[in-house]
C-alpha cells in the first residue's frame, strides 16, 4: 500500500512481534491507516492516534472498537487478561486487513487492468510458466482473451499449468476433472476445480511431510531383517 | 404356505436396465425392500437357483440368494434396501455380495456378523512395479517358484516371521501401523488402505480365543479363493484414472494378494454368533433365518463383536502387509534391485468383509449407519472425504479379483454407487458352483491344461482346490464388473491378466 515508512521499521518487514516493541513507529503506521486508507475519524480526533504516550494503547483499542473490529480488548493487560502486547498485535492485524479493503474498494478496477494486463504478458503463456499440459503455441494466438476472469488465470498460473488470457486452452486442461459440484456456469466451475486441485497439491504436500517424520521414527526402530 | 415358481417371481421386478426390485412379502417381516443388480445371463442364473428351491423342493445347503437378500430386509432397523450386487450368490446367513446398512440412531438396529462373512476382513491389495511382461518371461517360472517359496500357503501353514503373544497384540491393536513400525510396510502403504489400514475401535481382549488360532498364521496366505497373482495390464478404460494409480502401461507388471485374517477372523465371528443367539433370545429379537444371528448394536454382544471384528480387521492388514513385504523381497532377489526401485508401491487395498460405520444419505437425511459389506467392495465417488489425496479426482480405486486364470479388473467408485449402493460394487466373479460339485464334475488335470495353455504358471499346495477354484465354478468375472459399470455403481478403469498364479 505504499506506506512511506517501511524502512525505518527494524528487524523483520514482516514481524508484528518486532514492531510492538517500537511504539513509535507503530504510532505511525495506525496513524497513515487512519489518514490514508481508513479515514472513519474526523481529522480533528485523529491526533492522538498518531502520538505514542502511556495512554495510546488505551485509545487504540477505543479506535478499533469504533472501527468495528471484533477482537475482545476489555479483559487485556493484568489480572489474568490478554498481554496487551497480544492483544496490540491482533488489533493491528485486523486494521491492516481493513485498509487493504479499504484501499481495494478505492481502487479495485485500477487493480483489475493491471492484473489482466500483466496475465495477459507473453511471459504467463503455458511455455513460459513451464509445467503446461498440451495447447500450442498456434491455439494460444488464436484464443481471445475473456475478460472479468482473474480467478481462473491467477490460479491457472499459481498451480504452473495454466495461462493468463488462454481460457480455451485452459478449460481443455480441464477436462476429466471435476470439483465434485456444479454451479451451472462453466467459468465458476472452472475456479472450484482448480482451487481443489490447490488444496489437493496442498494436503499432498502436507501428507508427504508426515510420511517423512514416520519414516525418520521407523528408520531409528526397523531392523536390518526387513530391510528390501 | 409354499409358493410356486411364478409366485415366488412375481415379487421381483426389473426396475431398469441392471437393477431389479424385491418386494416386501416375499418372505415375512420385510422393513424395506431388496434389491440385485444383473444382467441378462447373469438373471439367469439367479433366477434358476430360486425356481430349484421353489414349491418346497429345498435346495439343501443355503437358501437362495434372492431369499438372503430379503431376509436381511427383514431385520430390526435395516434403511434403505438389501442390495445385491452381480456377483451375489448363497452364503451364511447373508448372501455373499449382499450389502445392508443399519441406524445407528435406532435402538433396535442390529449388527450380525453373517453380514460380515467369517473371514473378516478379507480383501484384495494390487502392488504396481515398473517391469513389463518382456522383462519377466524369461524368468517367469522362477519367479513363481520363489513367490511360492516366500509366501507361506495351505491350511494351517504357519509364518515365516516370529511373533509373540505381545506382538499379536499389537497388531490387532494397531493394524498396519505395526508393519511400519517394524519396518515390513511402507510409511505410504498406510495412505492406500481403506480405513488407512487400521479400524481405531479394536479391542484385542475381545478376541482372546482367537488368538490363539492367530498366532501362528500371520503373514500366510490361507487356502479357498485366496491367492497371489502376477499380473499384467491387458486393457485401460479410463486413462486418467490408470495414470493416477501407475498402472497405465499395457504390460506392465502387478501383483494381486487376496488374503483375509486366516482362523483368527473365523474364530471372533464363531464366538460371537454363540453369543448372539442368547442375546437375541433375551432382546426378543425376531429374524427369518438362524444363520441371521444378530445382536443390537448397542448391547454389550453387539459392541464386543464390533471391537472383535475390528482387531480382526486389523489382523488381516497386517497379514497383505507381511505378504507385500515378502512379496517385495521375491522381486528384490530375482531383479536384482530394491522394491523402491522396482516402484512396488500398493496402488490400494480394499476390504470385501467388513462392517463399517459411515454417513450415508437416506430419504434425503444425512445419517450414520452400520454398513455392513459381505462380498462386496467399498467403491467411494470422487471428492469422497474417506478415500486417499491421490484418488480424490478419480474416485476410490476398487480391486475386484478375478478367478483362477481369468481376468481382474480394477474399477472406481461412482457418486451413483453413493446414491444407490452406500458407495458398493462388486468383490469377484461369485460362485456359480458348490465346491462338491466342481470336484465332482471337474478334471484336475484338464483345468491345469487349460491354465498352460493361457501360459499362466501355477503353484497350488493342494490339488483338490484346482478343481474348486477352477474358473469353471465361478460366474464371468466380465460379466460381473460390466453389469456393475453399465448400472453406473462404479467405472471400469484397468484390465489385468494373470501370468503366474500362486494359491493355497
Amino acid at each position: 500500500m505504499e506506506y512511506p515508512g517501511l524502512d525505518h521499521v527494524s528487524g523483520s518487514a514482516a514481524s508484528g512481534r518486532s514492531l510492538v516493541a517500537q511504539p513509535h513507529e507503530l504510532a505511525k503506521i495506525v496513524g497513515w491507516i487512519e489518514d490514508r486508507k481508513v479515514r472513519g475519524l474526523a481529522i480533528s480526533d485523529r491526533e492522538p492516534l498518531r502520538t505514542p504516550g502511556p495512554k495510546w494503547e488505551e485509545v487504540l483499542f477505543s479506535y478499533l472498537q469504533e472501527m468495528g473490529c471484533p477482537n475482545d480488548f476489555k479483559a487485556t493487560g493484568g489480572g489474568g487478561g490478554e498481554p496487551s502486547s497480544a492483544a496490540v498485535l491482533r488489533g493491528v492485524s485486523w486494521l491492516v486487513t481493513e485498509a487493504v479493503a479499504c484501499d481495494f474498494d478505492d481502487n479495485g478496477k485500477e487493480y483489475k487492468a493491471a492484473a489482466r494486463e500483466l496475465l495477459a504478458n507473453p511471459r504467463c503463456s503455458p511455455q513460459a510458466v513451464g509445467g503446461a499440459r498440451g495447447g500450442s503455441s498456434s491455439d494460444h494466438g488464436s484464443v481471445q482473451p475473456e475478460p472479468a476472469q482473474p480467478t481462473i488465470s491467477t490460479a491457472g498460473v499459481a498451480m504452473d499449468i495454466g495461462p493468463g488470457g488462454e481460457h480455451r486452452i485452459f478449460r481443455e486442461q480441464l477436462r476429466g476433472f471435476t470439483a465434485g459440484v456444479e454451479t451451472g456456469d462453466e467459468a465458476c466451475d472452472s475456479v472450484a476445480t482448480v482451487l481443489r486441485m490447490l488444496y489437493l497439491s496442498d494436503l499432498r504436500n502436507l501428507q508427504d511431510e508426515v510420511n517423512g517424520v514416520i519414516a525418520l521414527a521407523q528408520s531409528t526402530r526397523r531392523e536390518q531383517k526387513t530391510a528390501v | 404356505m409354499k409358493r410356486s415358481y411364478e409366485e415366488e417371481k412375481s415379487f421381483i421386478t426389473r426396475e431398469n436396465g441392471q437393477r431389479f426390485r424385491i418386494d416386501p412379502g416375499f418372505v415375512p417381516n420385510m422393513k424395506v425392500p431388496g434389491y440385485f443388480y444383473a444382467n441378462d445371463r447373469l438373471e439367469k442364473l439367479t433366477f434358476e437357483e430360486l425356481r430349484q428351491q421353489s414349491g418346497g423342493k429345498g435346495g439343501g445347503g443355503f437358501l437362495p440368494a434372492v431369499k438372503q437378500i430379503a431376509n436381511v430386509a427383514a431385520l430390526p432397523g435395516v434403511v434403505k434396501g438389501s442390495i445385491g450386487l452381480p456377483d451375489v450368490h448363497s452364503g451364511y446367513g447373508f448372501a455373499v455380495g449382499n450389502v445392508a446398512a443399519f441406524d445407528m440412531a435406532d435402538p433396535d438396529a442390529v449388527v450380525s456378523p453373517g453380514g460380515v462373512g467369517f473371514d473378516i476382513n478379507c480383501g484384495v491389495r494390487l502392488v504396481r512395479t515398473n517391469l513389463t511382461l518382456d522383462d519377466v518371461l524369461p524368468v517367469k517360472e522362477e519367479l513363481t517358484q520363489s513367490l511360492f517359496d516366500h509366501i507361506p500357503v495351505g491350511v494351517g501353514t504357519k509364518g515365516m516371521v516370529p511373533i509373540t503373544a505381545a506382538d499379536l497384540n499389537d497388531v490387532l491393536e494397531m493394524g498396519i501401523d505395526w508393519s511400519i513400525r517394524e519396518g515390513y510396510a511402507w510409511v505410504e502403504d498406510k495412505e492406500h488402505c481403506e480405513e488407512y489400514g487400521r479400524m481405531l475401535q479394536a479391542d484385542p481382549t475381545k478376541a482372546r480365543r482367537a488368538k490363539i488360532r492367530g498366532l501362528p498364521q500371520l503373514g500366510t496366505l490361507g487356502a479357498g479363493n485366496h491367492y497371489a497373482e502376477i499380473q499384467v495390464v491387458e486393457e485401460v478404460y479410463d486413462e486418467q484414472a490408470a495414470k493416477k494409480m501407475g498402472i497405465d502401461k499395457v504390460n506392465q507388471v502387478c501383483i494381486m494378494i487376496h488374503s483375509g485374517s486366516r482362523g483368527l477372523g473365523h474364530q471372533v465371528a464363531t464366538d460371537a454368533l454363540v453369543l448372539m443367539e442368547a442375546a437375541m433370545a433375551r432382546d426378543n429379537i425376531d429374524i427369518n433365518d438362524r444363520q441371521l444371528a444378530c445382536a443390537k448394536i448397542n448391547s454389550q454382544e453387539g459392541q464386543d463383536y464390533l471391537a472383535g471384528m475390528a482387531a480382526a480387521a486389523n489382523y488381516a492388514w497386517v497379514n497383505r502387509a507381511m505378504m507385500t513385504f515378502l512379496t517385495r523381497r521375491a522381486f528384490s532377489k530375482k531383479f536384482g534391485k530394491t522394491a523402491e526401485e522396482l516402484d512396488m508401491h500398493v496402488v490400494y487395498d480394499v476390504s470385501h468383509n467388513i462392517a463399517k460405520v459411515e454417513q450415508h444419505i437416506v430419504d434425503g437425511d444425512l445419517k450414520t449407519l452400520l454398513v455392513h459389506r459381505k462380498g462386496a467392495t467399498r467403491a467411494f465417488p470422487p471428492h469422497h472425504p474417506l478415500i486417499p489425496v491421490d484418488y480424490q479426482f478419480t474416485g476410490q480405486p476398487v480391486i475386484v479379483g478375478g478367478t483362477m486364470g481369468t481376468c481382474s479388473y480394477v474399477l472406481t467408485g461412482t457418486q451413483k454407487g453413493m446414491d444407490e449402493t452406500f458407495g458398493s460394487t462388486c468383490h469377484g466373479a461369485g460362485r456359480a458352483k458348490s465346491r462338491n460339485e466342481s470336484r465332482k464334475t471337474l478334471d484336475y488335470e484338464a483345468v491345469l491344461g487349460g491354465l498352460e495353455k493361457k501360459g499362466i504358471s501355477i503353484r497350488v499346495a493342494s490339488p483338490k482346490l484346482v478343481m474348486e477354484e477352477a474358473p469353471e465354478s465361478y460366474k464371468d468375472v466380465t460379466e460381473v464388473v460390466n453389469t456393475c459399470h453399465d448400472a453406473g455403481v462404479s467405472m471400469r478403469a484397468v484390465k489385468l491378466r494373470p501370468i503366474a498364479v500362486i494359491k493355497g
